[in-house]
């Protein structure tokens, strides 16, 4: 059996690659006509983005609440993560924990594009944690991500896809929540989407401290759904969440990555053939 | 008691046949060779029509009486924690303007906050006091300073000058720390808002029944409709899972042998107050008490309930229940379609429901019913009223107070939208709508046997209800749970009561068409008696004046046109009704002269049929109303209704299909 060291190598390449990639430049520019705040807690109303939403049968309005979340319907003022099955708002949450921005940049959204289509989007851009009046100058770490809607209504009207993009990523929790120095606790952040009371999908690590953010086992700012380390995306489609885009591989590309396999090994067999003849 | 479910009910699972009910109605009306020349045609007659005349049954809506004055007030703080309080429970006094005092108990000093006083409407910017609907809020963003550990504050909550109650305020740090708050402290976190949401109550003197210790109970119970409000009720009843159950009033049915005198002793003994109910007959038929306690919980007004249950005066004592429309559940983005489509493609609403229904043959008769000037009073049993709109004829509205309500309008397209118009079609296009107001919170298991009242009282002969209980969508009610069975046993006999008496009392009960329900998951079926009181009178009560119709999907077969156009029973649909139609994918009327595509429930398979009970009954007025032990109009669909061929197999879903096996419909 001859040796297939190319196959090994390429493998231990992509590992490698994973583990040290640097956070992606996945944020979008924009979306920064208004702004919420400076404030701890609160949350804006939006009548309207420009295009129809229709998220688990709510079309609106669209509350952005300082917290790290976008929610349909009515706003969220807990200041806590908790699980997301149990928000009782539906709610889109990039990066869901105890946001304070009076001694930091603070949150800015609105209406823009994404190639061709219309779009409106939440920026957390350097955003700390509660609280920052106690926040000894020096400890300041900061968080950057942000939420995109993206108007889908050539499928159907109210269907739009999201963006959940992200940064760097250096706090994960509140002082409220038992954190010190904006790391550890009781309740770390949660990242994912729900209805609010019963379909919710959570990212892998969120809720679990020391994991979403950077440098953590499933840090945001390097992993994704999506083909784009440090984007996750999900489409909307008659209301509800269709699917996110798993990076595990179709049926169908499995089969072509074994033809591709076989194809090489049998190149390699054919030169090892005719080595030996 | 549970008693088997009802199995003659389970025979006949059809699609009501207007093939068959168009040629009772020849028969019914031989000699009129117009009428049989146009039975001859199998097409849709859509000659003009003028609008049938409508006119209103003003003056019979029913009395709310209002409850005895204040006797008390009582106070109470509500789950005070540093997120939003939970819903909140028990009645509220929004009448009252109290103030608000957070004091430092201790001496003030840098780190405590001086005594802040306020009132309704008042605040600054981290201290504020509202009224909602059902609670007082308090708003206060504690300041970062705030002393942990050594500080000791207070909230005080007065009525002028009276202090109706007051709780230590805990400093705190972090949500942790906060939810080791003893029962009455507030927890605040330093430097985060605290909401503080406490209510005034104010509770009726207790109402007993009027009358002579020995005169009848049954007699003297007054025929009036119970108010509640959203806040009586939550959805924390550990029985009925996901229902608005209330924890403070309660339906009693009363023994029809029961004197006042002894009834009023029981009701003392559980501090159960009359808010209202439905006369009985003396030692015939029972009546039905509603009474309201001063209970907070489901397990408080279940002890309660439990003395009455033990009583020999009482047949059965439930709480309160919410209904809800029957719609299935869809996203919000409503489309307007472009036109009433006539094909049967599958990405259509379009008509399907009425073609397979055969409904267009019956139109035939239009022109001579419109020659006739045949109309029928048609009821359409929502929890708000039908606004007009172009394709709808005029609407009469029993009583008002609520406002147009989009389930409703499309319940009344599919039965009653006019005709040539250039809108949809209505099953029966002749039908003077009759919609009832003032339903919007009081749309309960009690308010519905109140409304049969109204109905009769108004002479209307068919009502479509398509409401029941509020299961959640596709969540299939356990068959095994024996307390949730006898307790809804209790309603539906208490709809069996309300009817006896006003049958006994001679007047005409209407045909009621009511949903079956939405409560089917794709793996399992559930039964129409768990449905609602009225699915449960028809279905294990036996009251045969209400007919249960299940919702009917379609598939295709053959890949081009023309489709093969098939139906089987819908997955959602509720079984062991008395016969199905149309009710997934249907097009019908909304709210602003707009039409919606794609709805589907029970809710629209029922206004199917009840448009063709009230299209029999306008082309024979003859055919006897109902009563509670025989409908014509019933059996006419059930032996006119045809199979339903189901392409789903039978052992992997265990549906019971067997009962629809049969010849397949094709168009």
């Amino acid at each position: 059996m001859p040796s297939r060291p190319w196959l090994r190598r390429t493998a231990l390449g992509v590992f490698t690659l994973c583990a040290t990639h640097l956070p992606a430049q996945t944020i979008r520019p924009g979306f920064d006509l208004s702004t919420l705040g400076p404030l701890d807690d609160g949350s804006v109303e939006i009548a309207t983005i420009g295009f129809a939403t229709s998220f688990f049968g709510v079309t609106g309005p669209l509350f952005i609440n300082n917290n790290g979340n976008l929610t349909f319907g009515s706003a969220y003022e807990s200041f806590t993560p908790g699980p997301l099955s149990s928000t009782g708002v539906p709610m889109l949450a990039p990066f869901f924990a105890d946001v304070d921005t009076r001694a930091s940049n603070a949150v800015t959204y609105g209406a823009g594009t994404v190639g061709t289509r219309n779009a409106f989007g939440v920026n957390w851009l350097g955003v700390g944690y509660f609280d920052s009046e106690l926040v000894p100058p020096g400890l300041d770490r900061r968080n950057s991500f942000q939420l995109l809607l993206i108007d889908r209504a050539d499928i159907a009207h109210g269907d739009f896809d999201i963006e959940f993009n992200y940064s760097t990523l250096q706090w994960e929790s509140g002082n409220a929540a038992g954190g010190i120095d904006g790391l550890g606790g009781d309740d770390c952040a949660r990242a994912g989407w729900t209805d609010g009371s019963r379909i919710a999908e959570e990212l892998p690590g969120s809720g679990v401290c020391g994991t979403l953010i950077t440098g953590g086992a499933h840090a945001l700012d390097i992993h994704s759904n999506s083909d784009e380390p440090g984007r996750f995306r999900f489409a909307v489609r008659n209301g509800g969440v269709v699917t996110a885009q798993s990076t595990v591989p179709e049926p169908s590309t499995y089969a072509l990555m074994s033809v591709g396999l076989l194809s090489l090994w049998g190149a390699a067999r054919r030169r090892a053939t005719r080595g030996r003849a | 008691m549970s008693r088997a479910p009802n199995r003659r009910a389970a025979v006949a699972h059809r699609i009501r046949g207007p093939r068959a009910v168009t040629s009772l109605t020849v028969a019914c009306l031989a000699g009129a060779s117009l009428l049989l020349q146009a039975c001859a045609n199998d097409h849709v007659t859509r000659a003009t029509t003028a609008n049938p005349a409508t006119t209103g049954a003003a003056a019979l809506s029913p009395t709310y009486e209002t409850a005895a004055s204040a006797a008390s007030t009582g106070f109470a703080f509500l789950s005070p924690t540093v997120r939003v309080a939970a819903a909140p429970v028990g009645t509220f006094d929004g009448t009252r303007s109290p103030t608000v005092r957070i004091r430092c108990v201790t001496a003030a000093g840098p780190t405590c906050p001086t005594v802040r006083s306020l009132v309704m409407g008042s605040g600054a910017s981290d201290i504020r006091v509202v009224a909602s609907t059902s609670e007082y809020r308090v708003s206060w963003t504690s300041p970062s300073t705030l002393e942990v550990g050594s500080g000791r504050y207070a909230v005080d909550v007065l009525d002028g000058a009276t202090v109706l109650g007051s709780a230590p305020l805990l400093a705190t740090v972090t949500t942790r720390d906060a939810s080791a708050a003893a029962d009455n402290e507030i927890a605040v976190i330093r430097g985060k808002a605290v909401v503080i949401s406490f209510r005034i109550t104010t509770v009726p003197s207790l109402l007993l029944l009027a009358g002579t210790p020995e005169a009848s109970a049954v007699e003297a119970v007054p025929d009036r409709a119970a108010p509640t409000t959203a806040q009586d009720f939550d959805r924390l009843h550990p029985v009925l899972v996901g229902i608005p159950v209330s924890f403070n009033t309660a339906l009693v049915r009363l023994r029809p042998t029961a004197t006042i005198g002894a009834v009023n002793a029981l009701l003392t003994q559980v501090e159960g107050s009359i808010i209202g109910g439905m006369r009985g007959i003396a030692d015939r038929v029972p009546a039905r008490l509603m009474l309201r306690f001063p209970t907070t919980t489901h397990a408080q007004l279940e002890a309660k309930l439990a003395l009455l249950r033990a009583s020999n005066l009482v047949l059965g004592a439930v709480p309160e229940v919410r209904l809800q429309t029957a719609a299935v559940p869809r996203s919000a983005g409503a489309t307007v379609p472009t036109g009433w489509e006539w094909d049967l493609r599958p990405a259509v609403s379009g008509n399907w429901a009425l073609k397979t229904a055969r409904v267009p043959q019956l139109w035939n008769l239009n022109r001579f019913t419109r020659r006739r000037g045949a109309s029928v009073l048609t009821g359409i049993w929502e929890t708000g009223i039908v606004d007009p709109h172009p394709d709808l004829p005029m609407p009469s509205i029993l009583s008002a107070g609520v406002s147009a309500d989009e389930h409703a309008m499309m319940v009344a397209g599919v039965l009653g939208a006019r005709h040539d118009n250039g809108g949809i079609d209505g099953v029966f296009p002749f039908a003077q709508l009759v919609t009832v107001g003032g339903l919007q919170i009081s749309l309960t298991a009690s308010g519905v046997m109140d409304q049969l009242r109204v109905w009769t009282a108004a002479n209307v002969p068919v009502v479509n209800a398509s409401v029941g209980f509020a299961w959640p969508f596709n969540v299939v009610p356990s068959a095994s749970n024996s307390v949730a069975l006898a307790l809804i046993d209790v309603l539906g006999s208490a709809v069996k009561d309300a009817l006896t008496r006003l049958q006994e009392e001679g007047a005409r009960l209407p045909v009621i068409v009511v949903s079956a329900g939405n409560q089917s998951s794709s793996s399992q079926r559930a039964t129409a008696w768990l449905a609602g009181p009225l699915q449960n009178a028809a279905t294990r009560q036996e009251v045969r004046a209400i007919i249960v119709v299940e919702a009917l999907r379609r598939t295709f077969e053959g890949g081009s046109r023309p489709l093969e156009l098939r139906v089987e029973p819908a997955s959602f649909s509720t079984m062991d009704g008395h016969v199905a139609a149309g009710g997934e994918e249907i097009m019908s009327t909304t709210a602003g002269g707009t039409y919606r595509d794609g709805i589907s429930g029970t809710s629209f398979s029922a206004p199917l049929v009840t448009g063709i009970v009230a299209y029999l009954m306008a082309v024979h007025p003859t055919i006897p109303a109902p009563t509670l032990t025989t409908n014509r109009f019933r059996e006419l669909l059930e032996l006119d209704a045809m199979p339903v061929t189901s392409q789903r197999g039978v052992a992997a879903l265990n549906l019971n299909l067997p009962r629809f096996g049969g010849a397949s419909i094709s168009v």
